[in-house]
């Protein structure tokens, strides 16, 4: 293979999934801290929108993308501290307090964007001189390296997945386990925050009404394919960006007979995965112990 | 010097004293039983001297100092460790992972080399032999979780270790390397308190005994100095409560009559459904008598008890027969058993009995919702099951006396008279009754204790399951003494003796 | 037994806490949207105001205010049925979403419904059978796995959204679409699939199918409450351990109360293409599944309750649309943040424990001082 076919093949393979693998690897790295805390975390979608949302509007007052990527993680914290608040402190059901949070994200956003762009929905476009070159692509491979180095071989790593795991070993050990998972929750906050900053300042040049459009569900189904580990997690996702690359490559495409490709059969794939795993054993053998359960 | 001293400790539950003025002394490097039926307050010592629940009265001397132990930190500053009976270990984490936690070697990270030959050298020193440190706990056998948990104590540098029940899931082997390494434990300087039932045990491996019974301290003796017999005698007490005033009717020529339920050579193996096995279990059940199950928990009478009460569940999982009225009865379900007139009163009333958040009649209703009485052109007649309600209200005097309360807000003992009269309503033959009395008040024992003989003595069959030996005693025409999954020994009402059954829970010959 | 103790003791009850906790919960959830209005420079008053009009102001609003509640009568049954049973239905928009694509390809699937007359009569209840048959389907494939594999239904729920949302776009795009429309539509059903509007609703797509759902609603709670089957559903959900123990299937249970509930999901199709679009078009259902998590919540699972929380979301859905037009700075979206705000305040179990023994030791301190 000669340089120029190497070169090819990057830009229209391996870079594309990258970008679109990105978001998603955030968002589950994310997913798989607040659940090996042993907290189920359905609310990604709703941190993302926010991270999306808020991270537009900082890059476009700062004309800074890097801070805007920040604000994007801290916005996605603030709502996961809403979800925290109600899960941990009222003892909400986590699934319907996700739920309420992912509805929260979704009347949240436009109403700000009305308020500051006349707009029911959508931020004003960002200047091509504050947008993302490549920087979420490194920050997405850093966020991985530090999230399996802590995960594996960190203090802060194994106490938080004795919270998901056993946490009566935890507490019996002399370590919060509200604590814990209080981390959890502000750790899947701040990436799916980040998540949805990759969204609107590095994929796309604004924010849109509703833009994260499944992908922080998506990103608990790769949470789910990837055993709750973050090495496998990551591939899942870049599994789940394959499908999304392929798909936009083939909108419109004909490839045989006269009418272009059917890409929701490609579309689907991510989800169709997930269910054939979890009907399988895998699904409920991997889980921490923990997952869900209140004392 | 004592490493550990209670000094009327007290800890109450409500109403219920769990320890009463609890003082007894433990030497420092010895090994110390604790023992006790069910709910004689063994476990509740234990916990107030670990810190689960810190005591309302009283002191504990740790090393002849008196200290104060609100947490389980404060039990880990002061050298307590505890292996509680259901092992506390993270099935997917590494061994290597579920000792350190808490304790972790290294600053930020991990340092698992360090861990590793700190490990080893415990290993080592009290001759182990263990060094899978990293596989995953789920590989390992019971035994092995049990020395993982030692080791965890150790690496924590706990002097003092309390073990729950420790022999409970071993096998005899395991068992004999356990006191092993227990003893080696004890040449190292650390003192051990044993919490058992099993007097054998007791009495081949620890120095000195305390007994406990109902709360309270029975006494402690030197191991040495004691025996089996004494010990049971200690444990069971003597007869003191309730005994039954009522009359018992004795149909005539009882012995001809044929079992309404019999069980032959019943084997059911340990698996996720049924830690408890069964050996080879056969029983009979005849016509106007009273069949009591003595054992302590986790002998096999809970297995016993699903597998009689839903035979259909087990049904690839068991070997040998179980028949009903003469018929085989492996295939019935719970409602078809219901219709051949079994009635269930199941060991834990609240998770297998109740809806808490429904009232008295949702309640008389379930298992009964297919009754034609209560069930026409399939509508649930709640009017009728109501005034039905009513009535038991009146007959079995349960409180508060309106049809309409949760019964997540009843009582112990009312809880437990509704599921009793809700048992008896179909008039069955055959009822199957698991610890009819426990956490009952007094009042009520006696109320549930006539409607039991009742049932008797109009000719009906009672399979009783009690941890009460009391109780056992009181009720029974005859005595089945469960241990191991299999029947111990068998007493007759002419050979019902507190001490001598006592001695056959523990694991000894009549 | 003093009046004031009586009312006491009946503010015990456990269904009559709930509702307490239930309309405290909306109200503090209304209350928390206003002000943020405040916040954007808008009079809560003023924003009531409209919201009111804009559902009750005429007789095409108030058609359309029901047209907005029926949907979710009926995914707030598609979650609560389930809820009785103790399994979590998110997936009521997968199987609304079925549903509706269903009922729009009747005229396909059966077309001598089209070309023979005597048989045109069938053709409303064969499409509601259809809607019905599809969203349950769809609905029980979780149900079904749960029973037999143990798989979490939340998961499976959520992952069987987006899939029936590839899949009726595959089918709107490819197999039924309009070939005359540049849009992703299905054909336009013939007129006697159409259901009628009242004419005192002024053109809102609203009729007798009101009536219908209603008595619905009335005929599950009589299910739910009076036979045998539901008990069994109740008891399941309560305590399965118990069901179990007295010969109740929890498999069973849940395998049908998923197929109902997503049955019932699936019929939304029927309100929405026989009786508005009468074509099935992507992207039709404003949330309605996700909304009707809301409904059944505030519910509390209470059958009967669902009408009146139904009847609330209803209102905001269609209140919220004409904030886009009279005020400034307020969007529609106002709506999703506070059903946000209400689920949260309703879930919030230790919020209201907090605030009743709190209550308590004021009323007892009350007493105290009269006493003493």
């Amino acid at each position: 293979m000669d340089e120029s076919q190497f070169e090819h093949i990057l830009s229209t393979w391996v870079l594309p999934v990258l970008r679109v693998s990105t978001p998603l690897i955030f968002a589950a790295l994310g997913g798989m801290w607040c659940e090996r805390s042993g907290i189920v975390q359905i609310g990604l979608e709703g941190f993302m929108l926010v991270g999306a949302f808020f991270g537009a509007v900082s890059t476009l007052y700062f004309s800074n993308p890097y801070l805007g990527f920040l604000i994007a993680g801290i916005a996605g914290v603030m709502l996961s501290l809403l979800f925290g608040l109600g899960v941990l402190k009222f003892r909400a059901n986590q699934i319907v307090a996700a739920t309420a949070t992912n509805l929260f994200a979704l009347g949240v956003t436009p109403f700000f964007s009305k308020i500051w762009y006349d707009s029911t929905g959508s931020t004003a476009p960002i200047p091509t001189e504050s947008q993302f070159k490549v920087a979420p692509l490194y920050l997405m491979g850093l966020t991985v390296l530090i999230s399996t180095i802590l995960f594996h071989y960190s203090k802060f790593g194994l106490r938080l997945r004795f919270a998901g795991e056993h946490p009566k070993a935890l507490e019996s050990a002399g370590v919060s386990v509200l604590n814990k998972r209080w981390q959890g929750i502000m750790i899947s906050g701040f990436l799916a925050g980040l998540a949805g900053g990759t969204l609107s300042i590095y994929l796309s040049s604004s924010f849109i009404r509703n833009m994260s459009s499944g992908r922080g569900f998506i990103a608990l189904a790769a949470v789910i394919l990837g055993k709750w580990k973050p090495i496998p997690t990551v591939l899942a996702c870049l599994l789940f960006g394959i499908t999304e690359a392929v798909q936009i490559r083939l909108q419109g495409v004909v490839l045989w007979g006269s009418e272009p490709v059917p890409v929701q059969w490609i579309q689907i794939l991510p989800y169709l995965i997930t269910i054939v795993v979890l009907a399988g054993a895998v699904g409920r053998s991997y889980a921490p112990k923990g997952l869900g359960q209140v004392e | 010097m004592n490493a550990i001293e209670f000094k009327k400790v007290s800890k109450q539950f409500g109403a219920f004293f769990a320890n009463k003025d609890v003082s007894f002394a433990v030497a420092k490097a010895s090994i110390h039983g604790l023992i006790g039926e069910n709910g004689a307050g063994k476990s509740t010592a234990m916990k107030v001297l670990f810190g689960i629940h810190p005591p309302d009265l009283g002191e504990i001397w740790v090393n002849d100092q008196p200290v104060k132990i609100h947490h389980p930190i404060h039990a880990m500053k002061h050298k307590i460790g505890m292996v509680h009976q259901h092992f506390m270990l993270a099935e997917n984490e590494s061994v290597l992972s579920n000792i350190i936690l808490g304790q972790e070697t290294g600053r930020f990270f991990i340092d698992r080399k360090q861990a590793v030959s700190e490990l080893d050298a415990i290993s080592k020193k009290y001759e182990l032999g263990f060094n899978k440190w990293n596989v995953p706990v789920s590989a390992l056998s019971v035994g092995d979780q049990q020395k993982v948990e030692i080791i965890k104590l150790l690496y924590q540098k706990s002097e003092v270790l309390i073990l729950d029940e420790p022999t409970a899931a071993l096998t005899p082997q395991e068992v004999q390397a356990l006191f092993v390494n227990i003893q080696k434990l004890k040449q190292e300087g650390n003192t051990i308190i044993l919490i058992s039932h099993k007097l054998k045990e007791v009495l081949k491996f620890t120095d000195s005994v305390t007994v406990m019974r109902r709360g309270e301290i029975v006494g402690t003796r030197k191991t040495s100095e004691t025996n089996e017999d004494e010990l049971a005698e200690m444990m069971v007490g003597r007869k003191i409560s309730f005994t039954y005033q009522g009359e018992r009717k004795v149909l005539a020529n009882t012995s001809n009559l044929k079992p309404v339920l019999e069980v032959k050579n019943l084997s059911i193996a340990a698996s996720a459904m049924t830690h408890e096995p069964l050996v080879d279990v056969s029983l009979a059940l005849k016509p106007n008598e009273i069949v009591g199950i003595a054992g302590v928990q986790g002998n096999g009478q809970t297995t016993l008890l699903r597998f009689l009460s839903n035979p259909a569940a087990f049904s690839r999982k068991c070997s040998g027969e179980y028949q009903i009225q003469g018929k085989s009865a492996l295939r019935e379900t719970p409602l078809s058993l219901r219709h051949k007139g079994v009635g269930l009163i199941p060991e834990d009333r609240i998770a297998e009995g109740l809806l808490l958040h429904q009232d008295m009649v949702e309640n008389f209703l379930l298992g009964q919702h297919q009754d034609e009485r209560y069930l026409k052109h399939g509508v649930l007649q709640r009017g009728i099951a109501r005034e039905q309600v009513v009535k038991k209200i009146s007959d079995f005097d349960i409180r508060p006396n309106h049809p309409g309360i949760w019964t997540g807000r009843m009582s112990g003992g009312n809880q437990q008279k509704l599921v009793i009269a809700r048992a008896l309503d179909p008039n069955p033959k055959i009822l199957l009754t698991a610890h009819p009395t426990r956490g009952v008040d007094v009042g009520a024992i006696e109320k549930i204790h006539d409607s039991i003989i009742r049932e008797r003595n109009q000719g009906k069959s009672v399979l009783l399951f009690s941890a009460e030996l009391d109780e056992l005693i009181d009720l029974s025409d005859r005595i089945l003494v469960f241990f191991d999954g299999r029947i111990q020994g068998e007493f007759a009402r002419n050979e019902f003796d507190a001490w001598n059954i006592g001695r056959v829970m523990g694991g000894g010959q009549k | 037994m003093s009046r004031w103790s009586a009312f006491q003791t009946s503010l015990l009850h456990p269904t009559v806490r709930s509702f307490i906790k239930s309309v405290l919960g909306s109200i503090l959830g209304l209350i928390l949207g206003l002000i943020i209005c405040k916040f954007a420079g808008e009079s809560p008053f003023h924003i009531l105001k409209i919201l009111y009009t804009s559902c009750f102001g005429s007789g095409y609003d108030f058609g359309m205010t029901l047209f907005c509640t029926a949907p979710l009568i009926l995914t707030g049954l598609a979650v609560a049925i389930p809820l009785r049973a103790g399994l979590f239905n998110i997936g009521a928009e997968g199987q609304l979403t079925l549903g509706a694509i269903a009922v729009a390809s009747s005229s396909v699937v059966w077309p001598s419904l089209t070309s023979h007359p005597a048989l045109q009569w069938l053709a409303i209840p064969f499409a509601a059978t259809l809607g019905f048959l599809a969203g349950g389907l769809w609905g029980a494939i979780p149900g079904v796995l749960k029973a037999k594999r143990g798989s979490h239904e939340v998961i499976t729920t959520i992952m069987l959204n987006f899939i029936a949302a590839g899949i009726s776009a595959y089918l709107a795009i490819y197999v039924l679409k309009d070939p005359e429309s540049t849009q992703a539509q299905t054909v336009f059903l013939p007129e006697f699939f159409h259901l009628k509007p009242f004419t005192i609703f002024n053109g809102a797509p609203m009729g007798h199918l009101i009536w219908i759902t209603l008595l619905g609603v009335v005929l599950f709670h009589l299910w739910i409450t009076k036979s045998a089957w539901g008990y069994k559903l109740r008891a399941v959900g309560e305590n399965e351990l118990a069901a179990e123990t007295y010969g109740i299937s929890k498999q069973r249970s849940w395998m049908s109360s998923m197929f109902i509930g997503g049955g019932v999901a699936g019929l939304v199709g029927v309100v929405e293409v026989l009786g508005n679009s009468h074509r099935f078009k992507m992207g039709f259902s404003a949330d309605y599944g996700f909304v009707g998590i809301a409904v059944a919540l505030l519910a509390r699972g209470n059958i009967l309750g669902i009408l009146p929380s139904a009847f609330l979301f209803g209102m905001l859905q269609k209140g919220s649309g004409s904030l886009d037009l009279e005020t400034e700075k307020i969007t529609r979206e106002l709506s999703y943040l506070i059903q946000g705000l209400i689920i949260l305040g309703v879930a919030s179990e230790g919020l209201w424990e907090i605030l009743s023994t709190h209550l308590k030791t004021r009323v007892l301190k009350g007493a105290k001082r009269k006493n003493g």
